[in-house]
This record gives C-alpha cells, sequence and structure tokens, in this order.
C-alpha cells in the first residue's frame, strides 16, 4: 500500500504534521490530493520550541511544506481494507489497467525507436 | 547490515507490494523495495534518527513506518522516544536510511536515559552552541582562523 493511499484513507482520523520549519499541526483530516496538501478542521499548532499554542478551527498546508505525519494504527487497517475493496469492486478494469500498462511501455518503447529511426533517416537525408 | 543472514528477504515481504513489484521493478527502485518489513533507521534532514518497521515507500521516496521510535543521542547519553504507531514521512526530508541489524547490542560506552534528561542535555547542548556561536560573533573582528 502506497504512502499517499494511506494519507487518503486517514481521511476523517486525527492526525499530527509536523512541518518543515518544525511547526506541528494537530487535527482531523478533511481531504487531501496526492501532492500531499492537506486540510484539516480543529487544529492545535504548536509552535517549533512547543512552548506557544494556537486553536485553528480550520486549516490548509501546502503539501510540499510537510517533514512528516503521524497517524493511528486503525488508519493503516483501513487502508488495507480499502485497497482489497478497490481490488475486488474494479477487478476488470484492474486487469485492463494491468494490461494496458502492460502493452503501454513497449510502445513506448516502440515510439522511442521510430524517433531514432527517424533521426537515422533524417540524417542520411543530409 | 543483514544481520541474520536472511538472504534478498524473499518469503519474509508479506506485504504485497513487495511480491508484487518483484518480478518487474526497475533496477533502481530496486533498492528500497528490498528493504520492505526490514527494520530501517532513516536520518532526516533536521538530524533525527528514527528506526522503525519499514512498511512502504513510493517513487518519491516517501515512507511509511510502523511503530518507530526516535534515537536522541546526547554525548554519552542516549534515549528512544517512541513516536506512536504509523509514521509518514516525506521523501525530501530523508538524508538516508539503512537496515538495521537487530542482532547488533547497543555500544557499552552509550548509556540510556529518560526521556526528560534527555531533553535537558539536549536543551543544554543547544545552549552551549548558541553561547559558542555568539562569541565566534563577537570575537568576529579579531579575524581568528
Amino acid at each position: 500500500m502506497l504512502p499517499l493511499s494511506l494519507l487518503r484513507a486517514a481521511q476523517g482520523h486525527p492526525m499530527l504534521i509536523e512541518l518543515k520549519n518544525g511547526e506541528t499541526y494537530n487535527g482531523h483530516l478533511v481531504n487531501c490530493d496526492t501532492w500531499m496538501n492537506v486540510h484539516l478542521r480543529e487544529v492545535i499548532c504548536t509552535s517549533k520550541d512547543g512552548d506557544r499554542f494556537w486553536r485553528i478551527p480550520e486549516c490548509y498546508i501546502r503539501g510540499n511544506t510537510v517533514k512528516y505525519m503521524r497517524v493511528q494504527e486503525e488508519v493503516m487497517d483501513k487502508a488495507v481494507e480499502d485497497q482489497k475493496k478497490f481490488r475486488k469492486h474494479g477487478q476488470g478494469r484492474g486487469g485492463r489497467g494491468r494490461g494496458g500498462r502492460g502493452r503501454g511501455s513497449p510502445s513506448y518503447r516502440g515510439r522511442g525507436g521510430s524517433g531514432d529511426r527517424g533521426g537515422y533517416r533524417g540524417n542520411s537525408n543530409r | 547490515m543483514d544481520g541474520q543472514g536472511q538472504g534478498q528477504g524473499q518469503g519474509q515481504g508479506q506485504d504485497r507490494l513487495a511480491n508484487r513489484h518483484q518480478a518487474r521493478t526497475p533496477l533502481h527502485a530496486k533498492a528500497l523495495i528490498e528493504e520492505l518489513d526490514h527494520k530501517q533507521l532513516v536520518v532526516l534532514r533536521d538530524g533525527r534518527k528514527i528506526v522503525g518497521l519499514f512498511r512502504s515507500c513510493d517513487q518519491f521516496a516517501n515512507l511509511v513506518f510502523q511503530n518507530p521510535y526516535e534515537r536522541i543521542i546526547v554525548g554519552k547519553q542516549y534515549c528512544d522516544l517512541p513516536l506512536g504507531s504509523i509514521y509518514l514521512v516525506r521523501g525530501e526530508n530523508v538524508v538516508m536510511m539503512g537496515r538495521v541489524d537487530e542482532g547488533r547490542e547497543i555500544p557499552s560506552t552509550l548509556q540510556l536515559v529518560s526521556p526528560a534528561e534527555i531533553r535537558k542535555a539536549q536543551q543544554a547542548e543547544k545552549e552551549e552552541q548558541l553561547i559558542r556561536g555568539t562569541m565566534l560573533k563577537r570575537l568576529d573582528f579579531l579575524d581568528l582562523e
């Protein structure tokens, strides 16, 4: 299970996020995306030294400022379950998807090959 | 670093991610995937040392650990602070990761102390560095080597 699907599974759960500047944000995850941007509710912000606190009803954190996140054990179980559900639900799609990816890489290689040939032909013309 | 001589971790990778990827993983990604489900030490850019069971990773080297602890070492004292159950590190902040040899013992020169004590020691070290910094700044005009 990928780290970002774990983050997705953490929606609605409490979590702790430390930013690169050392501040920590404690709150419930409302939403997140593949850039690790997160939207938290009922947040308690703690300064780097841990001596000052702020209560914030809602906040949005840009993903690239995150250092790490801490979540509860249950989230891991939920993520595993979500993954299973997704597999069962979209098994046909998954199969096709895999096939597509499989076909995708040779075709990519094929394109690369033809590009080379084109370049070669171009040289011979010159 | 492979303490128990566990080979390549095959048959150990209960995580499906590991099994699924073993067949068709480009070489550059294999290095990380082979470490799945082993205890790892990670050093972050801020100097923290995190030890935990390595559970998952992606192409950005975002890492997931289970039951990790932070090992704080100040001088000859050390302390392991637990960090909850699941810990996700953003890849950008990782400096290095290496497998921990679990059979290996902690050197006898290091002394285990309580979290409170290590915090105090950390604070003292920080203040000392601060003082040293300001002293050097004050003596800047002397053009010391």
